[in-house]
């Protein structure tokens, strides 16, 4: 286990330092002068001259990637265009906001996912399957921010009990937090079921099945452990996709987190905010999958001497 | 995702004409849109504004007093030009990248994986959206970013496919016949991939709609006054206790679309491939 851990995280810093480089390049490369685009046609040219130099565009591409990697390794995004604050306090107001949302919105997925994958694997075909299946079916195609809308619309209007928009007011987290959670909750779902069926016809549960166990206990002792690879992977690869999906969600319920940073950065071309947003989002996204695979071996002790 | 699909209230025949139909309405309607819209979909009326369903607009009027339904009906037109160029520009970049790093191998397929690797450990629609933040918005801009985020999956299965069909005979005999790498590839390893790659793209459209749309809400995809059903969605959530039916609209019609594309992307491959690989996208 420790050799394998030991190897995986070695093969997190180039994975990371190529979507740094791919982020660095993809800066470069936009189309004409970042100075002149940042600051508008008719800015003074020693404004776009301070800037060049402060984003370094005046030096070496290679010392520019060098620089850019040295500043970010220290913690510095550089400073937001539109706000004159350093992209690192931007990103660290927004930050804990959007995990907020994204974690609550995990945690609910989980404690649905897995019940009801339970309940629809245990009679494949039968009416409560048959149920979560269109369940699943529709969250699929629900897509976030039209679950939101539709949330809004009952709560607001239908039974006004929860806040509807912003961050203030206590209980405001929720209608976030379950629009976000509902997609992740319906693929876990399909993903939990899919390989509990799987699992249920191997000879090791006829076994058990055999020796006179109950099928709960089938289930819970035997089954379970071998059918919970699949949707780790799942989970390790969506968390990822959950707090960029809170972008949308943020958007719905005006929700001030990472989404209406990086919107509102992206609309008036603050790149060091989009650039810092984007690292931080990828980031995350690695190191939920870095965890999985962790866990994955941990669950599976087969993986480890592959 | 493998394994059996779940069952669901609807049966799976019923299921699959449902989507067909939907389909085929959708794409009838995005190419007589111009013809079937009663009126000029910027055409803006101040008077008559955030108006419900009545003869003159049979699905009312939006903020700016434009006609709902012909907003709708050119939104659908933009939505599968937009969805249906990306998934082919994928499907044509993966293909030729992926066959081509494993077919050549090396140095080009070590940075070719490494890329796709990166690329796949991340949501799609980051990727998305910092392309869209860089290259800049419009219908160009947007087709490049959602085939950029489509090719990997379409990448990885080429170069799998290329790994275990250049080792077999009718390739080796080509090669010994003295036949170079570039008509081994487009003779031999392209029409024997196309298929399967055709498959699994097929299974990509739901995600690929899902993600214009989710751009389109945030305002980065096809700029005003064109309408795009995710930019309708997004203005509807500004008016929604006072005309909820701007968001249902497109909000429904995005759903079905999605769901009908989910529908048939998950039949085809179990009707025509017994093997493949989804990837799925969370919104």
């Amino acid at each position: 286990m420790r050799r394998y851990a030991a190897r995986r995280l070695l093969l997190f810093i180039p994975t990371m330092l190529g979507l740094l480089t791919v982020v660095f390049f993809l800066g470069r490369a936009l189309p004409g002068d970042p100075a002149e685009l940042m600051l508008g046609d008719n800015a003074a040219p020693e404004a776009r001259a301070a800037l060049r130099r402060e984003l370094r565009l005046d030096e070496p591409l290679g010392s520019q990637y060098v620089g850019f990697l040295h500043d970010l390794f220290r913690g510095d995004l550089g400073t937001s265009m539109r706000t004159r604050r350093p992209v690192a306090e931007e990103l660290a107001r927004a930050f804990p906001m959007t995990a907020e949302l994204g974690g609550a919105a995990f945690l609910l997925a989980c404690a649905a996912a897995f019940p009801l994958g339970l309940i629809s694997a245990r009679r494949p075909g039968s009416a409560p399957d048959r149920l979560v299946g269109t369940f699943t079916t529709v969250g699929l195609s629900l897509p976030s921010f039209f679950i939101g809308p539709l949330l809004l619309l009952a709560f607001a209007v239908l039974w006004p009990v929860l806040p509807v928009s912003g961050s203030d007011e206590p209980g405001s987290l929720i209608l976030p937090a379950v629009t976000l959670s509902l997609p992740l909750a319906a693929v876990l779902t399909r993903v939990i079921r899919a390989s509990l069926v799987m699992e249920s016809g191997r000879d090791y549960l006829q076994c058990a099945r055999m020796k006179g166990l109950s099928e709960g206990r089938v289930y819970r002792v035997h089954a379970l452990r071998n059918a919970l690879l699949p949707p780790i992977t799942v989970l390790g690869l969506q968390a990822g996709a959950v707090l960029t999906g809170a972008i949308l969600a943020e958007r719905i319920f005006r929700w001030p987190g990472m989404g209406s940073l990086v919107i509102t950065a992206i609309k008036s071309r603050d790149y060091p905010v989009v650039q810092g947003a984007v690292i931080v989002f990828a980031l995350a996204a690695l190191l939920s999958s870095l965890a999985a695979d962790l866990v994955y071996a941990w669950a599976d002790p087969r993986v480890r001497y592959e | 995702m493998r394994g059996p699909t779940p069952g669901c209230v609807m049966n799976e025949s019923r299921r699959k004409g449902l989507a067909l139909g939907f389909i085929a309405l959708w794409a009838a309607a995005a190419l007589l849109a111009p013809l079937l819209a009663p009126y000029p979909y910027a055409a803006t009326d101040l008077s008559s504004r955030l108006q419900g369903p009545s003869a003159r607009h049979l699905l009312g009027t939006d903020d700016l007093g434009r006609d709902v339904l012909s907003r709708a009906l050119v939104g659908g037109r933009v939505s599968l030009a937009v969805t249906g160029m990306s998934l082919v520009l994928a499907l044509v970049l993966g293909t030729l990248l992926g066959l081509l790093s494993g077919y050549v191998g090396g140095i080009l397929d070590m940075a070719a994986s490494r890329l796709v690797d990166v690329l796949l450990a991340l949501p799609g629609l980051l990727v998305a959206i910092a392309l869209v933040a860089y290259v800049g918005r419009g219908f160009a801009p947007l087709v490049l970013a959602l085939s950029c985020t489509a090719w990997v999956g379409y990448a990885r299965m080429a170069r799998s496919l290329a790994l275990s069909l250049r080792e077999r005979d009718f390739v080796l005999a080509s090669r010994a016949a003295g036949a170079g790498p570039a008509h081994i590839l487009i003779r031999h390893l392209l029409p024997q991939a196309a298929p399967v790659l055709a498959v699994q793209a097929a299974a990509g459209g739901a995600g690929v709609l899902l993600s214009e749309a989710g751009l389109s809400f945030l305002g980065l995809g096809v700029q005003p006054p064109h309408p795009s059903w995710g930019e309708m969605l997004a203005s509807g959530c500004d008016v929604l206790l006072e005309a909820p039916h701007l968001a249902l609209v497109p909000g429904l019609l995005i759903f079905g679309a999605v769901w009908a594309l989910n529908v048939l992307g998950e039949s085809i491959p179990q009707d025509l491939a017994p093997e493949r690989s989804a990837r799925v996208v969370a919104l």
